[in-house]
Parts: C-alpha cells; sequence; structure tokens
C-alpha cells in the first residue's frame, strides 16, 4: 500500500464567522491530483493548509509525513509552491532568482545555481534566464514560477491556475510539462477552473463545494454512462430504424444518436447496422460524463 | 447588423499591431483566437472605437465609431484588464455605466444585468473586495445593461469558477442566438468550441483565417485527418484497414490504432463493413485532430 | 558490447541536503544587501547607492587632507578643525539619504510584485523573513556609519605626530564612541524606517515619507515643546532624530548643537531609553503585520 502524500482529518477552518473548511477528510494518493471547487468553497484555504501557512481551528493534516501544524516548516522544505498571479521581481534575472529561492529552501549556494539551470531548462527557458524578469512575457513567467517550485527538489508541488494567462500553444506547454513533473516522480496537486485542463493531467480529483469535501478519488471512478453516441456521416435515419427494430432505445439530435446500451454487444450491433445500411460513422463511443459536468451536478446545479 | 473592419493596420511607433485586416463579424458568436501578441487586443479596440487605425476604416452598424460617438450606445467591450474603482459597489459600477449609456430606468436596468452575471447577492459590496471573476462578471454587467446589439468581450471568463463559467457560456450563447454580434476573445479553446463554430483567427497582426471551423479543417487538404479506432484486435483491423482506399497509414498503440486518411468520408463507412467482415469488435472511433485547439495549432503552424 | 553510453539528460531530482534556517536567513540577508547595493541588478540601480557611499568616503578623505595640512590630528584640532564628531555630523546627512532610499527597497517590492507569496512558501517564518532584512539594513547601515570614521581614523592615524600603531591604541575610545554614536542613530532611524516600510510600497513614497517624519515632523514637534502650556516639554521626545544625536554629543562629550529635548530639559538617558522604545516598537509593530500578511 504506498504512503500517501496528504492525509486530513476532520480538517476544519473557521476564521470570525466564515468557515472555510468544514471537517474535510480525504487522502491523496501519490500522481497527479487535481483540486477543483467553485470560488470561495476553500480551495486557497486548502492549499495554504498544506502549507503550513495556516493554523487548523479542528482536525489534523500531514503532508509528505509531516504534521502541517506541529511542522510547519519542515513541510515546506519538501513542498513546492506555484502562486497563481504575478509574483516575480521585476529587476532580478531568471537564474539570478530562482537560485535565490532554492538558497532560502536550504539548497547550498553552489548546488542553488547548479539547479536553478537545469530547472529553468527544463520548462523551457534558455538564453532568456539570463534576463530580467521585467522584461518577460506571461508565458515566460508562468514558466519561472513553475522552476522556483520545483528547483528545491519537492517531492510534492502545488500549482494555483498554471494555465493562466498562456496562449493555447503555452497551456498545451505547461499540460505536458505537468505530466511531465508526474513521470519523474513528483506528486502535483493542480488547482484550476477550467476542468478541461485537470481531466486531461490529472489521476485523481479532489472537490469542494462551500467547505466540504464533495469527492476525492481517481479520476475514472466516475461513472461513465450507460449510453452510447454515435455521430453518423449523412442520413441517420436508416441507421436509427435499425437499431430501433433490433430492440434498442435510440435518441436522435441532427447527425448524432444516443443510444442506451446495456452491455458490450451493442457495438456489434451498432456496426453491424451500419455496415447493412452503409452508414458512415464518424464518431462513436460510450457517453462520458466529463468532469464539469460531474462538477456541476454535485455542486447542486444542473449540468450542460 | 455587423462589425466590421476594412484594410486595418495599426502601429505603435515601430511595433506593427495590426497589418492590414479585412474582417466582417456577423451577428451571432464568433471567436477571435490567436497567440499572444497577435493583435486581437488591438482589434477589439480599434472596431470598439477606442482606438484609432492608422490605416483603413471601421464600421460597426454602419457607422464609424469615431465619428458617430452615438453608436456607443449600441456597443459594449469588455476589456482583460482594467482597473475598477475600489470604492464603488457592483451595483453603483453598473449603474453608472447604464446612465452613461443613456438607460431610462438605470436602477432597474442594472438589477437584471447583474441578475443575469448572477451578482445579486453580491451588488452591495465594494469592487475593491472583489475576486476575479466577480470583477469580470461585473464588467460584462456593466457591458450588458445598455442592451448592446455588439458585444465584444477579451478574456471574459478570466477567474471564473467552473460554475460561472458554464453559466457565462450558456449567457454569451443565448445573447448570440437573440441576434447580437458577440465576439469573444479566448484563450481556452475548448470553451470557445462550446460557444461557436466560426472563428476568426489572427497570428503576428495579420488574419491566418476566417470561417467556421469544420470548413477550415476540410480545406486543410495537405493535412491528412487522424481517426482513432478502439478495437479488441487492433493488429488485425490494422492490417484490415491498409485495404482501404484513402488511408495512407495505420499507428499501432496498445489497444487502440490511429489511422491517417485523406478521405474521412470512405473511411466513415469502410469502418463498419471491415470490421463485420474480419468479426473484430469496435469499441470507439474518435477523430484525433477535428477539434478547435487542433485546427488551431495547425493554423498557427502553418502560418509561422 | 560496445563502450558507448547515452545519458538521460531528462530531470535529475535533487538529493541533496537541505541547510536549516540559518541558511534561509542568510540567503535572504545577502539578497537584501545586494538590491540596496544593485548589485546582479540593473546598472542604473547602482548609481544612487555607490555615489552617497562615494561621498561619505570622500568627506572622509577631504578631512585626511586637511589633517595632512595641518601636520597631524591633534594639531588639526587644536585649529579648531573637525575631528570624529564633527565628521558624524557632516556625513550623518548623507548616511540618512542613503538608508531612506534603499531600506524602502527591502519591504516595499517584495509585496507590491507579489513576490511575498513566494517567500512564505519557503520553509521560514515571519520572523526569519523579517530578521534577515533588518541584518541586512544592519549590515548597510553599519557600512555607511563605520566606513567612512575608519577611513578618517586611518587616515589620522598614519598623520600623527606618535606613529601609526601608536595613535591606533591610544585611541581605542574613539571606537567605542562612534559605534555607540552610530548605534544611536541605526536604531531609532532603522525602528522608523520599518514601520513607513511595511505599509508604503513605493520606495521614493516610503523615503519622503520617513524623512518628512524625521525631520518636519520631528521639528514640528520640537516647536511645540517650545510652546508655554503645561506638558509641552514631552512634545521634543519625538523629536527622534534628535534624540539620537543628542547621545552622540554626550558620548564624545562635545556639544555641537542644541537640541529639542536637551532644550526641554530631558539628560540624555531618557533619550537613550527613546530610541531603545522605538527600536523595539517598531519591530513588534512591523513583525505584527506581516504576521497578518502571510
Amino acid at each position: 500500500m504506498t504512503e500517501q502524500i496528504v492525509s486530513v482529518d476532520a480538517l476544519t477552518h473557521r476564521f470570525g464567522d466564515v468557515v472555510a473548511l468544514r471537517a474535510v477528510t480525504l487522502e491523496i494518493a501519490p500522481g497527479v491530483t487535481g483540486l477543483v471547487g467553485a470560488n470561495g468553497a476553500g480551495k486557497t484555504t486548502l492549499l495554504r493548509s498544506l502549507l503550513g501557512l495556516v493554523h487548523a481551528t479542528e482536525g489534523s493534516i500531514r503532508v509528505m509525513g509531516h504534521d502541517a501544524s506541529t511542522d510547519p516548516i519542515a513541510v515546506r522544505a519538501v513542498v513546492g509552491y506555484m502562486p497563481e498571479g504575478a509574483c516575480l521581481p521585476k529587476d532580478q534575472t531568471a537564474a539570478d532568482f530562482v537560485g535565490f529561492t532554492a538558497e532560502m529552501a536550504g539548497v547550498p549556494p553552489k548546488d542553488a545555481r547548479r539547479r536553478a539551470s537545469e530547472t529553468l531548462f527544463l520548462v523551457g527557458l534558455e538564453e532568456e534566464r539570463f534576463r530580467y524578469l521585467g522584461d518577460f512575457s506571461t508565458g515566460m513567467q508562468q514558466r519561472v514560477k513553475l522552476a522556483q517550485s520545483i528547483v528545491h527538489g519537492p517531492k510534492l508541488v502545488l500549482l494555483d491556475e498554471p494555465a493562466s494567462g498562456l496562449d493555447p500553444a503555452g497551456r498545451e506547454q505547461m499540460l505536458a510539462l505537468i505530466r511531465r513533473l508526474g513521470g519523474f516522480g513528483i506528486n502535483v496537486i493542480v488547482s484550476s477552473h477550467v476542468l478541461s485542463d485537470i481531466e486531461e493531467t490529472c489521476q485523481s480529483v479532489v472537490m469542494l463545494d462551500a467547505g466540504r469535501l464533495i469527492r476525492s478519488g481517481p479520476m475514472d471512478e466516475r461513472g461513465t454512462s450507460k449510453a452510447v453516441t454515435v455521430e453518423v456521416v449523412g442520413d441517420p435515419a436508416p441507421l436509427a430504424a435499425m437499431l430501433t427494430g433490433s430492440g434498442l432505445e435510440v435518441a436522435a439530435v441532427g447527425p448524432v444518436l444516443t443510444i442506451e446500451a446495456v452491455d458490450d454487444a451493442v457495438f456489434d450491433l451498432i456496426i453491424d447496422a451500419a455496415a447493412s445500411t452503409g452508414t458512415g460513422i464518424f464518431r462513436m463511443g460510450r457517453a462520458v460524463i466529463t468532469l464539469e459536468q460531474e462538477f456541476l451536478l454535485q455542486a447542486g446545479r444542473p449540468g450542460t | 447588423m455587423t462589425a466590421q473592419a476594412v484594410g486595418v493596420s495599426k502601429w505603435f511607433g515601430q511595433k506593427v499591431a495590426l497589418s492590414d485586416v479585412t474582417v466582417d463579424f456577423a451577428p451571432g458568436v464568433t471567436g477571435l483566437l490567436g497567440p499572444n501578441g497577435a493583435g486581437k487586443t488591438t482589434l477589439l479596440r480599434v472596431l470598439t472605437g477606442l482606438q484609432v487605425p492608422s490605416q483603413g476604416e471601421v464600421k460597426v452598424l454602419g457607422v464609424d465609431p469615431r465619428r458617430d460617438r452615438s453608436v456607443y450606445a449600441r456597443i459594449a467591450l469588455v476589456p482583460e484588464d482594467e482597473a475598477v474603482y475600489p470604492d464603488l459597489t457592483g451595483r453603483q459600477f453598473v449603474e453608472l455605466r447604464a446612465s452613461l449609456g443613456r438607460c431610462p430606468d438605470p436602477h432597474g436596468a442594472a438589477g437584471r444585468a447583474l441578475e443575469i452575471v448572477g451578482l445579486t447577492g453580491a451588488a452591495d459590496r465594494a469592487l475593491g473586495g472583489f475576486s476575479k471573476g466577480m470583477r469580470q462578471r461585473a464588467k460584462v454587467a456593466a457591458a450588458l445593461v445598455t442592451d448592446p446589439q455588439v458585444l465584444v468581450l477579451d478574456e471574459p471568463l478570466n477567474g471564473a469558477d467552473p460554475l460561472q463559467r458554464a453559466q457565462l457560456i450558456d449567457l454569451f450563447v443565448r445573447l448570440g442566438s437573440e441576434g447580437r454580434t458577440v465576439i469573444v476573445s479566448s484563450h481556452v479553446l475548448v470553451e470557445v468550441e462550446r460557444m461557436t463554430h466560426r472563428v476568426v483567427a489572427m497570428v503576428d497582426g495579420r488574419l491566418a483565417a476566417i470561417g467556421r471551423i469544420d470548413d477550415l479543417r476540410a480545406a486543410m487538404t495537405d493535412k491528412p485527418r487522424q481517426v482513432r479506432v478502439t478495437a479488441d484486435h487492433p493488429r488485425a483491423l490494422a492490417s484490415a484497414l491498409i485495404g482501404v482506399e484513402g488511408v495512407e497509414g495505420v499507428q499501432l498503440g496498445g489497444d487502440t490504432i490511429d489511422v491517417t486518411t485523406t478521405d474521412p468520408a470512405t473511411l466513415a463507412r469502410s469502418l463498419p463493413a471491415v470490421a463485420r467482415a474480419s468479426g473484430i469488435r469496435i469499441r470507439a472511433i474518435s477523430p484525433a485532430d477535428e477539434s478547435m485547439e487542433q485546427v488551431f495549432r495547425y493554423l498557427v503552424e502553418s502560418s509561422t | 558490447m560496445t563502450d558507448a553510453v547515452i545519458y538521460d539528460r531528462g530531470y535529475r531530482a535533487y538529493d541533496g541536503e537541505l541547510l536549516g534556517r540559518r541558511a534561509t536567513r542568510g540567503a535572504i540577508a545577502k539578497d537584501g544587501i545586494r538590491r540596496i547595493l544593485g548589485i546582479r541588478r540593473k546598472a542604473r540601480r547602482k548609481v544612487l547607492p555607490w555615489a552617497l557611499l562615494s561621498i561619505g568616503l570622500l568627506m572622509a578623505a577631504v578631512l585626511v587632507g586637511q589633517l595632512f595640512i595641518f601636520g597631524s590630528l591633534a594639531g588639526a584640532v587644536a585649529e579648531g578643525l573637525p575631528s570624529y564628531a564633527e565628521l558624524f555630523d557632516l556625513y550623518s546627512r548623507i548616511a540618512l539619504l542613503f538608508l531612506a532610499i534603499t531600506i524602502p527597497e527591502l519591504l516595499g517590492p517584495d509585496r507590491a510584485q507579489g513576490v511575498t507569496s513566494v517567500y512564505f512558501s519557503r520553509p521560514m517564518s515571519v520572523a526569519d523573513y523579517l530578521g534577515a532584512k533588518a541584518t541586512a539594513y544592519l549590515v548597510m547601515a553599519a557600512s555607511i556609519y563605520l566606513v567612512p570614521q575608519l577611513a578618517f581614523h586611518l587616515g589620522a592615524a598614519a598623520l600623527a605626530d606618535e606613529g601609526f600603531l601608536a595613535h591606533l591604541t591610544g585611541n581605542l575610545d574613539v571606537l567605542w564612541r562612534v559605534g555607540a554614536s552610530a548605534l544611536g542613530f541605526i536604531l531609532i532611524h532603522g525602528g522608523v524606517l520599518a514601520i513607513v516600510g511595511a505599509y508604503v510600497d513605493r520606495t521614493s513614497f516610503a523615503a519622503a515619507t520617513f524623512l518628512g517624519v524625521l525631520l518636519a515632523g520631528g521639528n514640528l514637534a520640537g516647536v511645540i515643546s517650545q510652546a508655554p502650556f503645561t506638558g509641552a516639554r514631552y512634545a521634543s521626545l519625538l523629536a527622534l532624530d534628535d534624540h539620537a544625536r543628542y547621545v552622540r554629543d554626550w558620548i564624545f562629550d562635545r556639544d555641537l548643537g542644541a537640541y529639542w529635548p536637551e532644550r526641554a530639559g530631558f539628560d540624555p538617558w531618557v533619550s537613550v531609553v527613546v530610541i531603545g522604545f522605538v527600536a523595539v516598537a517598531g519591530s513588534a509593530w512591523v513583525y505584527r503585520r506581516y504576521r497578518r500578511l502571510a
């Protein structure tokens, strides 16, 4: 049984009248985990708790084997953090700043310089690292923020909206980098509002709503729907008719058929019917409940 | 009712932000896509009359917005970054816009606009305390309050949580279906795809493409289509598919195969026939590069 | 088979040791000093600090030059020329300007640019952060107050009638006097600067606010202290800069001016207490503020 990287037990955080977290209990397994929730759902408080920056009103939280309440500094030595928003000094070079953050984490100065160089290279910054951060574009800044979060070799990094402000190419590269980190054995927790990003990069997900935990576990645990969707080329009527004739429930919206399926045999029926009617199939597959649909359902509103 | 740029160029000193751009935005939702620095924001500002083109003409609803200021009442821009007055409440901010836009009932209009974006509860709090997502929605409300015919939005979902994103997407779709001209610039293409299939793509200040995504994809004849098929006996299926007209190649990968073809329609019809003939069960068929993200990537690649 | 090797240049995990909080504080302090002096920053940031430092040294050099003309320190003093205390007075305004401009640099930009979120994600406490910044300040303040004095001392020793070493060993008391006087200035200026720097983000505004509070505010307090109503004399306690100068005069047993607390009838040790209080209270106030920010 692999050691869980984060264990939260009945964590409650109260600040005056505001209850940011209510008795949250969860475990986070090694790998890349997504953290999702509405604004004000407690995500920020949870992230800060993971860094040992806020004190729990009740309950406990263990991160990478350390108790975040009693030993917050030990936690921050093995955890990295990529903040959302602007957080880089304009008057330092990337190499200098990342080296500095490494030294601040306790990396010896010579190693710090070397590590800074390696991590900047890893995130795709080469000659640019000797330029001043004030001249960097958003995409470059996001990379530097990622580099400083891993420069001290933490086993867990917390990324807060890592793709924010990036253009499509930049987003793709950033998500690929995150997957790569997972491949290097670095545990990652990604907080993002763009649920399709979470779906692409994470193996597990933690969902919060109004301070409560809605779900925590592997991404695949979401039920797949029992339906199969088929998008045809041309007229769907012959195919729909044939399938209905075979006793299947078929709903048609334009070129898309939705077929209620009990077991995998339905695929054979569909293919057979398509071959018989000469209908081209553009797309076929089990209707997947997207993370977004699940989230919207759970958060109490109808999904799209 | 359209927003139109004819031969528009715009430079700031040496930097040419827009180079000979001619584009016409029809009613409905259109996505404006492009890498950072492509000139999207400049184009939006020129269209809404906030910036004068160095060359060329702009016509919105038939008039040049800089000559006939009355058209401002029917245009609204939600910019990406804008300082808001931190001491005004949300309601005051929206009402102010309503009065400036000469609404007959600023208070009522503001209330309705705030309701549409879901800010009624927080409306009487100061903007300074709003989160990024809330500020963004306040700006959308301020834009809607004058009931504009042309609505221009620059990264409107920035900072919004998943629920707010879904609501705003629905809102824009609805506004588009009401016949308004809605132009949305966003980097999260998965979301733009849910609002519209029509895009205008820009790279380096010039137009890269205009049209519906599927038409653009079809026009890329130099790029064969890729279709991923999940089957129980992938290798056998691959072998059979090589014989199909238009198939240029098949790549094996675990339980899936990636089929490259210059004739997607023929492949769509052949798949069921081939599968039935070989007795291989197919579980999923999914086109790999039809998405807005993929098409956009091809566009940018071919432009550089 | 062959001796060829292909290395995997992918990510190499860092398994090295992590030094503790002392290393963290040291890194922040060193970065603070570099920031003040403009080291590893754009060239234009070096201009002001180094220019001010040079002026201080220049003043010392000029005085040594004057000594040279008069043959020795003893000879010069006999002619009424400035010695240590006066030198101190001369460039204390330069020192004030230097520290006013550079100290807010340590605190303000970190907040304004949001870098605090990076700092506090590191294994350290708010006390570590502020302590390290304070260390940078103290090093810089000590440098600007003491280096010109040291230069002057060495110059005077070189020209002394009784010989270099004899002059040095015979004037050890100068060292503690200079040191103690400098400490007075460093502490009281530091206390006020810390408070200003903890609230004002922009360096130039912070410097201006500091100078305003210290000098104009101090003079205003002093003027009020001379008013005829009862208890007015206590206003002189707010003439913060004057406390440090009053104490310096006391240490050097000279009388280089009339200071508001002196004129209001307070003894020098009261000034010592005020200096200590401002330093401690300022630090505590800043700590509390940062605890809430982190």
